[in-house]
């Protein structure tokens, strides 16, 4: 079969700073009524247009079952931005450049119609636009529609060979939101679905975690700083805690909730990825598949937990009523759409073990809930003590380990906690810590994870989102934690505004540890 | 009495002490906080150093530093040094702790100009980069500029309002150390086309039309001026860009310039000027570009505003056969105020070859005929 040579590279493009903005496309948000989409995906294309990362050639369309005009989709999502967005107000004349390229469809996953009336509207819009017959499908819907909207896209031949027309370089890309599946099973079955649509290459699963900057400032800080490297293994590191921690309750998404649980919503992806960035090996390339070739050896990595083990390794809980900044809050099981007896966790806490050269014997301990005592999402690299102190015995109860913390969100930054002598005419030691915040350091106004993913998604580039053997690789490990969860007594109760139930902390006392606060 | 400048620095220096010695608040963790640089800013004429600390101040509450803005005076006359200090805080994020930094500002006269290095290093805080902002004309054996020059990390010029000869000058300067003292070298005029490239780059980033970029058959550069003005900093850095990057050659024909393409095609170049109230002399208000191949023709134009130069119209029409299509956008430059401009360029990665053969190449045009009319 002839192959067409490479594409020349724009000469103009050849040591250019400035960032490059995403390809002409038209970019398809299903979903466009929801939550998502207002609060996080209208105003990254806001900014993104703010800092003119949008090419000329760009279209939104908006799909959803409600009844709007192209006019009145607009004013919802100008409400939205003007809400949403890190930058505020909205520039009058950029957001009337912006919203010309705001188009709605009306329709149902379900029905074949919706995507005959969007493929004719694509059609309008490559010529009206300049949008090249490129197409970004977003998927901001819950995963029960994944399918049938990616059947939708397939049977309308809105993607593959016909999407393209006489046009060999046009492309076509989906964006799906986690939860991907609620258990390997039907991961796999949705990965075999979108399979029939989609390469891998044309598929970028988001977990937005990704696109937070200190997650990807640990990849700089490992294997960019010579000083860390030789001490972050076995011998030098004692455990690595990784917590996820939300002050705030399920917040009216009780159904969605029920369904999840703080495992399948937080651990299985976003405390999973934070971990393989934390023990991955360094990758040969910054090439998406290198790098997620070595998430996917940690994840292999694992020590799967036999049914048994659970119990000694895994803690799980349910937030009672209690206190968060001070003002009294319901129990889980009071929130609206939860059941009365609900034996859905709230909270989980688990002991890992990461089977490898470099992590053999070491703890990764892991907790993730909701209405604990504020919202902090941090990875803490906690050393060894020195084998041996020259400091009097009587002054020694000052000495703790040196931590290493990198701190995901809110205060995004890496601190360093050591010992230093207080100042006197005795030695008195006591701990210091080094803080690095990235809003000092470089600003406040970082581009939201949102920002980063979508233009990424525009221009092709796969780094930050997962691959199929990743997330069917996260939920293998996981899948025996729920297996196990669901045949055990119900969640122990924690109050609302406390750190998790009493029995979390034995996970680490046995080893001689303990949480920290962060 | 004035106070000798040794005795100006200690105090200042105990001064800045004293910023950085605050004990925490009971119960809280004794913290040491990262600095990011030494932002030092020479400013020439006290007016242009007054107003380059209001500039340092903005910056400042970005990025955290310690500057040091430095006017100089009179370097014939007395000698003596002028300083003070202040720290400059603003409010943490989201309500975080409060971000301090400290500026110092000096004025120097006298040998004192001279001497400059030596009181600057005294104050400079150990261990992190240096940035030497240099505003105006400068020769590289300056004896105020060379030993700060070498100290620094980094050096941004403004070739805007010093000279394209400046910028070219110390490019090559700096390329002639070896490599592990060579200064990095911005360029706020240079900073501020960032955008204009990036438009540009993206009349061909479709792969139908890469080909194009390197059969353009036509330039033309609008710059604020009255007619008959030499072609500025701006333009000429952008017209550099484009050369270096498309590999086109000046040559002259008939005493005028004009540019040939690698496959020997000549580019006609237009330089126009337009007066424009709103731009700075010498800003860049428009560009037009092109190019051709077989049936494919494309016209592609940059203007800014006339009433708001900080906002721009890309516009781009595709000739194919018969077919026709055109595609604009409205975008903002935002590269009119000083403080976002220096914080870019600060932000910029430390060495630009792109920046320096650019200047190079449009440093070259010295004794060319480039005037806009």
């Amino acid at each position: 079969m002839p192959t067409s040579p490479p594409l020349a590279p724009n000469p103009l493009r050849r040591g250019l700073v400035e960032d490059r903005a995403g390809e002409a496309c038209a970019v398809v948000i299903f979903g466009a009524s929801g939550d998502l989409t207002r609060r996080k995906l209208m105003p990254a294309l806001y900014n993104l247009a703010w800092s003119r990362a949008l090419p000329a050639g760009i279209a939104i369309v908006g799909v959803a079952r409600g009844e709007k005009t192209d006019d009145s989709f607009r004013a919802g999502m100008r409400e939205a931005v003007g809400r949403f967005s890190r930058r505020k107000p909205i520039e009058e004349a950029l957001w009337a450049d912006f919203e010309r390229g705001l188009t709605y469809v009306r329709g149902a996953a379900s029905d074949p119609a919706t995507y005959e009336s969007l493929r004719a509207h694509l059609a309008r819009l490559d010529a009206d636009r300049g949008t090249g017959k490129n197409r970004l499908f977003y998927l901001a819907v819950p995963p029960s529609e994944f399918g049938p909207i990616v059947e939708g896209l397939r049977a309308s031949r809105l993607v593959g060979d016909a999407a393209r027309g006489q046009d060999p370089n046009a492309w076509s890309r989906v964006v799906f939101e986690k939860p991907f599946g609620h258990d390997l099973a039907s991961a796999r079955e949705l990965n075999d679905t979108i399979a029939l649509a989609f390469n891998e290459s044309q598929v970028f699963r988001i977990d937005h975690y990704l696109g937070k900057e200190t997650v990807q400032n640990l990849l700089v800080l490992r294997f960019a700083n010579l000083l860390f490297e030789p001490v972050w293994g076995r011998e030098h590191v004692d455990h690595v805690q990784i917590t996820v921690a939300e002050d705030i309750g399920v917040e009216g998404r009780g159904r969605f909730y029920e369904q999840t649980g703080v495992t399948r919503d937080i651990v299985e992806n976003h405390l999973m990825q934070l971990l393989c960035l934390t023990a991955m090996e360094p990758p040969i390339s910054l090439v998406a598949d290198a790098v997620r070739d070595e998430k996917v050896k940690v994840l292999r990595a694992l020590r799967p937990m036999e049914l048994a083990e659970v119990n000694h390794n895994v803690v799980r809980g349910q937030y009672a009523r209690g206190t968060v900044h001070g003002e009294e809050v319901p129990a889980y099981v009071e929130e609206p759409d939860v059941a009365a007896n609900s034996r859905v966790e709230t909270y989980v806490a688990m002991r890992c073990f990461v089977d490898n050269w470099r992590w053999s014997g070491v703890p990764f301990y892991v907790r993730a809930g909701k209405r604990l005592a504020r919202r902090v999402t941090e990875i803490a690299i906690v050393f060894h003590e020195v084998p041996r102190t020259l400091f009097r015995a009587s002054r020694l109860s000052g000495i703790t380990p040196n931590v290493l913390s990198v701190r995901i969100q809110p205060d995004e930054g890496i601190a360093l906690r050591f010992i230093s002598k207080e100042p006197g005419q005795q030695t008195v030691l006591r701990d210091v810590a080094m803080d690095f915040r990235y809003g000092a350091a470089f600003g406040s106004n970082t581009p939201e994870a949102y920002e980063r993913l979508l233009l990424d998604a525009m221009r092709g580039e796969a780094t930050l989102f997962t691959r199929r053997d990743e997330v069917e690789a996260q939920w293998r490990y996981i899948d025996p934690v729920l297996s196990a969860l669901g045949s055990e007594a119900p969640p122990l109760t924690y109050p609302a505004g406390s750190w998790g139930p009493d029995k979390a902390d034995d996970l680490l006392t046995r080893d001689g540890c303990r949480w920290r606060k962060p | 009495m004035s106070e000798a400048p040794g005795q100006v620095l200690g105090r200042i220096e105990q001064e800045l002490r004293r910023y950085l010695s605050s004990p925490p608040p009971p119960g809280e963790l004794p913290t040491a906080h990262a600095s990011t640089r030494n932002l030092v800013v020479i400013g020439g004429a006290p007016e242009i150093t007054s107003r380059w600390v209001a500039v340092v101040d903005e910056v400042l509450k970005v990025i955290p530093a310690r500057a040091i803005v430095v006017g100089l005076e009179d370097p014939e006359g007395p000698d003596s040094l002028e300083a003070n200090s202040s720290a400059v805080s603003s409010p943490g994020e989201g309500g975080g702790p409060v971000v301090c930094s400290e500026r110092v500002t000096m004025i120097a006269r006298g040998a004192v100009c001279e001497r400059l290095a030596s009181c600057v290093e005294m104050l400079c805080a150990s261990d992190v980069p240096t940035t030497l902002v240099w505003i105006g004309r400068v020769h590289t054996d300056d004896p105020t500029f060379e030993p700060l020059a070498r100290d620094a990390d980094r050096i941004i010029l403004d070739a805007g309002h010093g000279s394209l000869a400046s910028l070219a000058q110390v490019v090559h300067w700096a390329g002639s150390l070896p490599g592990s003292d060579r200064p990095g070298v911005a360029d706020l005029a240079w900073t501020r086309l960032a955008p204009w490239q990036e438009l540009c780059a993206r009349i061909f980033d479709e792969p139908n039309l890469r080909e194009l970029a390197t059969k353009i058959s036509r330039i033309a550069i609008t710059q604020a001026s009255p007619p008959g003005v030499a072609l500025g900093s701006d333009g000429g850095l952008m017209l550099g860009w484009l050369a270096t990057r498309l590999g086109l050659k000046a040559t002259s024909l008939a005493g005028k310039l004009r540019l040939v393409r690698p496959n020997e095609g000549a580019v006609r170049l237009d330089l126009r000027a337009q007066p424009a109230a709103r731009n700075p002399r010498g800003a860049l208000c428009g560009l037009e570009i092109e190019a051709r191949t077989g049936e494919l023709a494309l016209r592609a134009t940059i203007t800014c505003e006339k009433d708001d130069a900080d906002k721009a119209l890309w516009h781009r029409d595709i000739e194919s056969g018969s077919k026709r299509e055109s595609i604009e956008q409205r975008v903002r430059l935002r590269s009119s105020e000083a403080a976002p401009l220096l914080e870019r360029t600060l932000r910029r990665p430390r060495y630009d070859q792109t920046l320096a053969e650019s200047a190079t190449w449009a440093d070259e045009l010295r004794d060319e005929e480039v005037t806009c009319g």
